[in-house]
């Protein structure tokens, strides 16, 4: 009983500050090296999130729509030299899981979610990446 | 006799907080680990496989039951090349301390001769 105002202000003083990244995963770089870190790549990206209360959750979904939500950002395009990092942030009596994954796209005309003309070149980020983008 | 009945009231009271939380506890889910491949440009033929394991009392004695994934995806892609392979793998909660499982998911897409 005593030690309960400790354990509260514990539990007020972490909330949101802990974190703990459960697995990193790093697929085939090809080609490796300037190629693939930004040459003829453009960096994509998808995140996606679950909250949970004291553990009562019965899907993980998020992780699929993480999937889906990078390759819409290179709908045309290959998805190379990805890495995939799973986490959870602390809250009190509640985490959110997060899945990130990072790609560089290679060969990609424009992201679904652009919704400029398809003849025209992509108006995403600087003159490099649309002249990037058709090159493939 | 009223103190009696004070107890067994407590007693069904602890016991049925007890079983609402394994009924509550039941059917969790937590992803244990995720990875994804490179994925390709053409997206057309797409293959999954699953696989699980349930475990009685926490006892696991091996896990063979990855290698039914690996295989299930080569079956589904013969001379094929799969890419963008997502695998999830995830823990089950069916019955605290009784009942688990794992089940192991995988998604791809099959190229074959150069199609998707």
């Amino acid at each position: 009983m005593r030690s309960l105002p400790v354990l509260a202000l514990c539990a007020t003083i972490f909330t949101g500050c802990t974190y703990s990244i459960h697995n990193v995963h790093i697929s085939d770089m090809s080609p490796s090296g300037q190629a693939a870190a930004g040459e003829d790549g453009r960096l994509v990206k998808a995140q996606a999130e679950q909250f949970v209360i004291l553990g009562f959750v019965g899907q993980t979904n998020y992780l699929n729509e993480a999937y889906k939500k990078i390759q819409d950002e290179c709908p045309k395009g290959e998805i190379r030299g990805l890495s995939t990092q799973h986490s959870t942030a602390h809250g009190f009596f509640s985490w959110t899981n997060k899945v990130l994954i990072q790609g560089y796209c290679h060969g990609n005309v424009a992201a679904k979610n652009d919704k400029s003309d398809k003849n025209k070149p992509a108006v995403r980020g600087s003159k490099d990446t649309v002249e990037k983008g058709v090159s493939g | 006799m009223n103190f009696m009945s004070v107890k067994l009231a407590r007693k069904l009271a602890r016991a049925a907080s007890g079983l609402a939380i394994t009924a509550m506890a039941a059917g969790c889910v937590t992803l244990q680990s995720a990875s994804l491949t490179q994925v390709p440009a053409k997206r057309e033929k797409k293959i999954t496989a699953d696989s699980t394991r349930y475990i009685f009392f926490l006892l696991n004695f091996d896990n063979d039951y990855v290698d039914k994934v690996r295989d299930d995806l080569i079956r589904k892609c013969p001379n094929g090349k799969v890419s963008g392979i997502l695998t999830k793998d995830e823990a089950v909660v069916y019955f605290p301390l009784i009942v688990h499982a794992r089940r192991l998911h995988a998604e791809g897409y099959c190229e074959q001769n150069g199609k998707a």
